[in-house]
């Protein structure tokens, strides 16, 4: 008996084992290209939308003073972004975000909406550099689509101070200036990175693959600056630019022993908290001019010049020549700056007095291949190698040139005609403190990275002059200073050594004769020298023009304070002097 | 049933604890009766029906099953605290940082001026008083140096007689 349909199966029957059929072959189809022909694609593909990769910033290195005070270090911060995908993907979700994030910042959520809403361009940008404690609530707050990545931003705890030496970072955290930018490899640090499979809302999955290189922290650049100087140089310089209307300016003090740079100022200046990329004054406010700009040093050659007679025993503090006010040199006549003849006079006293004649004289009696092999010597011709880019080389013409006269020996005897950095002038004249060794001038004393610690020692370049003529030249330059009745660079109770220098203003048409660079390279105490100064007040107005008048009184008031910083006593008895038992 | 030899009638305190008796085990019923089993794994087949194999195999596959379950939670709840901490490690670090440099900021000489006119009333010495003393001054240390950590020298660890085998085979570079 028949019981049923059994195998009588119909058209339909067959349409829909057809149908099933077809819907497993194109099952096993789509199967075969998802897990074999185009396997590896979709691998890639699935790896993109899971992986999610945060990019670690590394916290940049502190740049410190030489007593470890942080002059440049970072903070950290949030920028906060709009995800524009996110956005379009739940644009309900993305109108009750907006609402929040504008009552957060005080920002229209219509305006937050659209820009987030629109098709094109990739996350906006909501707010740089924002305070961490308060990303911090942001991130509590969870907004839809709202993204916060970590930043940083570089503070200046003293201030400006030191401005062109530290320099400054650009908004990618890169050191574009000055030591941020000459030491960026160890200040900046390596980011780190976290790869990790991610879920449907990009949350990471806490049960997944992850690969994390932890963030390198950027190293620390310990300076020779020593702030409590530099705050010294800075306001001297400030205030003396503000007395004699000065256009710039520059003050440096160094360690003549070693060589290490204590202060060095300069002015105009930039405010590191500020730094306008678009100012095109920038790169004047930023220049190092102690190290960028060539000067001609005027009468603070003359301790050089002679020295170098000293050295050659061609003369003593005590020898003399006939000062007649002026000197012919192939048809130049060279005068005194203050156009007087003193008819004999001593080495000491043409010191003392600054007389040009003195100085032509000796030049002549030194001869000009002893007097350029003595200024290369010096290193007025080079750069001093500091280890700050943007140095530049002092220049000079000599006797194998052929635009070289003989005036070019006896100007260049008195620091015209030659032009030097205020930095390679400061470390020549070091050398008379240091027994005529010239010492390497260095700011950076340290560097400390995760893997190492580099610490600079003092470098010898050479011996210039011998012993005994840099210690006669240090008696003169004392007596230079301290001889003198009045002489501006003196600082009660203690012993100075130095010497002015005037020079007229050269510009490409030759000399302006009614601006002066006035400066004063010297030493304190003068028995045993802690400090070396050099003060360099360019172009000052208002009836004070002269190296005596304008740097020298500002080498006292620096001199002076840094003595009391360094607890240095005064060398003479005090009135109120009070001996313990 | 047999009874066997030389088998000497347990003090039966349990009368179905098994007994090893030298060569055989011998099970005593409340009886008296005592029967020969066989060694070693028989034993326990014979006494365990194949239901409660199943049985205990269904509970042991469960068993794994839970602890897998059990234990990827646990990864997971871990992974989770392990990524809170982090982050708290992240804030704190940052709150380090800060705190630093507003440390640094509050020992800004500008600041230290500021506070000392303004609220303690200081003002520049006028008249300064030297007083010699024979103690020899002390390094001066103006701050505390936490940026530059001193680097203490290691001394380099002792090479283990491993080593010292595995370098001295030649051939090596």
């Amino acid at each position: 008996m028949n019981t049923g349909r059994g195998h009588n199966l119909t058209w339909r029957h067959r349409g829909i084992a057809l149908l099933v059929f077809l819907m497993f072959a194109a099952a096993i189809v789509r199967l075969y290209t998802v897990q074999i022909r185009d396997h590896e694609k979709f691998v890639r593909e699935a790896a993109i939308t899971r992986q999610g990769a945060v990019n670690i910033p590394a916290p940049r290195g502190a740049v410190l003073d030489a007593t470890g005070y942080p002059l440049a270090t970072s903070i950290d911060t949030w920028d906060v972004y709009i995800d524009r995908v996110q956005w379009g993907y739940q644009p309900a979700a993305a109108r009750e975000a907006a609402q929040a994030l504008g009552a957060f910042f005080g920002l229209n959520p219509d305006d937050l909406l659209r820009l987030g809403m629109e098709a094109r361009g990739g996350d906006v940008l909501v707010q740089r550099q924002m305070d961490y404690a308060r990303g911090l609530s942001l991130r509590t707050a969870d907004l839809y689509g709202v993204r916060l990545e970590p930043s940083q931003v570089r503070v200046y705890p003293e201030g400006d101070i030191a401005g062109q030496l530290l320099g400054f970072v650009g908004r990618d955290g890169k050191g574009l200036w000055g030591v941020e930018a000459d030491f960026d490899h160890y200040l900046r640090g390596k980011d780190g990175i976290l790869s990790t499979e991610r879920d449907a809302l990009g949350r990471p999955i806490a049960f997944s693959a992850r690969h994390e290189r932890a963030a390198v922290g950027g190293g620390e650049v310990q300076l020779t600056i020593d702030r409590f100087v530099q705050a010294i140089a800075e306001r001297a310089l400030e205030d003396a630019m503000k007395k004699y209307h000065a256009r710039s300016g520059q003050i440096i003090l160094m360690d003549p022993h070693t060589g290490a740079v204590l202060a060095m100022a300069s002015r105009p200046s930039i405010r590191l908290g500020a730094v306008n990329l678009d100012d095109p004054k920038l790169p004047e406010l930023v220049r190092g001019r102690p190290i960028t700009d060539l000067y001609e040093p005027g009468s603070v050659m003359k301790i050089l010049t002679t020295a170098m007679a000293i050295d050659q025993d061609l003369v003593t503090p005590d020898s003399t020549y006939n000062d007649t006010g002026s000197v012919e040199v192939s048809k130049y006549r060279i005068l005194n700056w203050d156009f007087s003849a003193n008819g004999t006079t001593t080495v000491r006293k043409y010191l003392q007095k600054s007389l040009n004649t003195g100085s032509v004289w000796l030049g002549q009696k030194i001869g000009p291949d002893r007097f350029y092999d003595y200024v290369k010597a010096f290193g007025l011709g080079e750069s001093t190698h500091v280890g700050l880019s943007g140095e530049a080389e002092g220049t000079y013409r000599t006797p194998n040139d052929p635009n070289w006269y003989a005036v070019d020996l006896a100007t260049n005897s008195y620091g015209q005609g030659l032009a030097t950095t205020p930095l390679a002038m400061l470390t020549a004249v070091n050398s008379m403190a240091n027994k005529g060794m010239l010492m390497r001038p260095y700011v950076v004393s340290k560097i400390v990275t995760e893997s190492d610690v580099r610490t600079f020692e003092p470098v010898r370049v050479r011996q210039v002059v011998s012993p005994q003529a840099a210690d006669t030249m240090m008696g003169l330059l004392h007596d230079v200073v301290d001889g003198v009745e009045f002489h501006g660079a003196q600082v009660p109770g203690y012993q100075v050594a130095g010497k002015t220098g005037t020079t007229l203003l050269s510009i490409p048409t030759g000399y302006d004769l009614d601006s002066t660079i006035a400066s004063f390279a010297g030493f304190i105490p003068a028995q045993d020298p802690k400090v070396s100064v050099l003060i360099k007040i360019d172009q000052p107005a208002g009836g004070l023009n002269l190296g005596g008048q304008v740097a020298a009184p500002v080498f006292a008031t620096v001199a002076e304070q840094v003595m009391k910083y360094y607890a240095i006593a005064p060398a003479a008895p005090q009135k109120n002097l009070v001996r313990a038992p | 049933m047999t009874s066997l030899p030389n088998v000497r009638k347990p003090r039966v305190s349990n009368p179905v604890s098994p007994m090893r008796t030298g060569a055989a085990t011998v099970i005593a019923r409340p009886g008296g009766v005592i029967r020969q089993l066989p060694e070693g794994w028989g034993v326990v087949r014979q006494r365990i029906s194949r239901t409660m194999l199943a049985g205990l195999a269904l509970l042991t596959v469960a068993g794994v099953g839970i602890f897998q379950v059990l234990q990827t939670s646990n990864v997971a709840s871990t992974g989770y605290e392990v990524r809170r901490l982090e982050g708290e490690r992240t804030d704190l670090d940052a709150e380090i940082r800060l705190l630093e440099a507003q440390l640094a900021s509050s020992a800004n000489l500008e600041y230290l001026r500021k506070t000392a006119s303004e609220r303690l009333g200081m003002t520049p010495a006028a008249n300064r008083l030297r007083i010699s003393v024979d103690t020899p001054a002390p390094d001066v240390v103006p701050l505390p140096r936490r940026y530059v950590p001193v680097v203490e020298e290691q001394p380099a660890p002792e090479r283990s007689w491993w080593d010292t085998f595995v370098d001295a085979i030649p051939g090596r570079r």
